[in-house]
């Protein structure tokens, strides 16, 4: 968390587009950004794991974040790229369309969005916030797999 | 002298058939289509069955003819239900309604429960894992108002699905009174006053609770604006 005032405290955030919307999550839980390279399948795995990659001798799993967010799928481009990620159970990767920058967000920024679906299906989603004339949609990591899946991924 | 009470209590319930016949036909969900090929199924199949019940007329003595002459000329007449118990406040007198369309349907909505209507000007923001009929986060001012499809809240899932919304998009957006939800339709109409003595007034709201009642004269369904938008999404804190 960068400094600021201590009542409204800014944070940073990566930003990335998945079809016609940007996400961002929190800089701090980014460990780098990969270009696509050689994704083992992983047999048996649920449809939101893509499979493994080799990161400098871990093995990390990768997550269909399309699938994941219920978006069509879509071919793998030269903008497409693999965002590695530290959540409170795992380091996991994340494909996402592009990476666009990094911005800054004070907290009195971020708006509550509306959950209108069940419980469980966007507890993930952190908050929203007006940039550039778009909502920047703000993705809490530490819930984007819920513990039965987080088990799931211990198998891999 | 003549009696007039019979025939005009026959040509009201006639009416009212006839709105239940129309609302329910404009309103229902398709059945899908193995339910119907299952009914006809059975339609081919129905020669065989036996019928349910055998009526023994032989058995029937006069006694028993006239009992039941008598009971059926002496069931109780339905009470009429004061129409100022079940219309909504702001119905006690004529009150200015919104009319507009949505698909073929056209509905209305008092202006008491709205703030405004817009027009889709800025890009609406999908929010992932949303059920179909919540279309996302449209920017308005320094706030952000939930879309929500109204075809499928209002038609069903099973008749709004049949529609491309890419090729033919929704274009209005009537925004609730708190101004958090806005309800996208097609086409907004105009604004007309509405006499309550004119409106046929739902008394069971069980099944659409939304569908307060049906402008007689026009066939046209005032809808609750508030309560189309689902109890647990208006509770969420926003």
């Amino acid at each position: 968390m960068s400094d600021g005032n201590q009542n409204d405290p800014i944070m940073q955030w990566v930003t990335f587009r998945l079809g016609e919307e940007k996400y961002g999550i929190n800089v701090m839980q980014v460990q780098e950004v990969l270009r696509v390279s050689e994704i083992a399948p992983v047999p048996g795995a649920p449809t939101y794991v893509l499979g493994i990659i080799n990161l400098r001798g871990n093995v990390v799993t990768v997550i269909d974040t399309r699938n994941r967010f219920g978006l069509m799928s879509k071919e793998q481009d030269d903008a497409t790229r693999i965002v590695i990620i530290e959540t409170d159970q795992h380091i996991i990767g994340i494909m996402v369309d592009s990476v666009a920058e990094v911005v800054d967000l004070k907290a009195s920024e971020i708006e509550t969005a509306p959950n209108v679906g069940n419980e469980e299906s966007s507890k993930y989603i952190q908050g929203v916030t007006s940039r550039d004339n778009e909502l920047l949609i703000l993705v809490d990591l530490n819930k984007f797999l819920s513990d039965e899946e987080n088990a799931e991924l211990d198998m891999f | 002298m003549t009696n007039t009470g019979k025939p005009m209590v026959k040509q009201i319930i006639a009416q009212e058939l006839a709105l239940d016949s129309y609302l329910t036909t404009m309103l229902a969900e398709i059945p899908p289509t193995e339910v119907i090929e299952q009914q006809e199924r059975q339609l081919k199949i129905s020669p065989k069955l036996k019928p349910a019940v055998v009526v023994q007329e032989k058995t029937r003595t006069k006694n028993q003819a006239e009992k039941l002459v008598k009971q059926i000329t002496t069931l109780p007449t339905p009470v009429a239900v004061k129409p100022l118990a079940i219309m909504p406040d702001y119905a006690q007198d004529a009150f200015s309604a919104l009319f507009f369309k949505v698909g073929n349907l056209v509905l209305a909505a008092p202006l008491t429960d709205l703030a405004r209507t817009m027009k889709f000007e800025a890009k609406v923001t999908k929010i992932p894992q949303q059920p179909v009929w919540f279309m996302g986060l449209l920017p308005d001012k320094n706030t952000q108002i939930g879309i929500l499809n109204m075809a499928y809240l209002v038609q069903g899932k099973s008749r709004a699905a049949q529609r491309s919304y890419a090729h033919k998009p929704l274009q209005n957006v009537i925004v609730t009174l708190d101004g958090n939800w806005g309800l996208a339709c097609d086409e907004v109409l105009t604004i007309t006053k509405v006499q309550p003595d004119k409106v046929r007034w739902r008394t069971d709201k069980q099944k659409k609770p939304w569908l307060v009642g049906t402008i007689i004269d026009e066939l046209v369904a005032i809808v609750d604006i508030n309560a189309l938008v689902p109890q647990r999404k208006r509770k969420n804190n926003r």
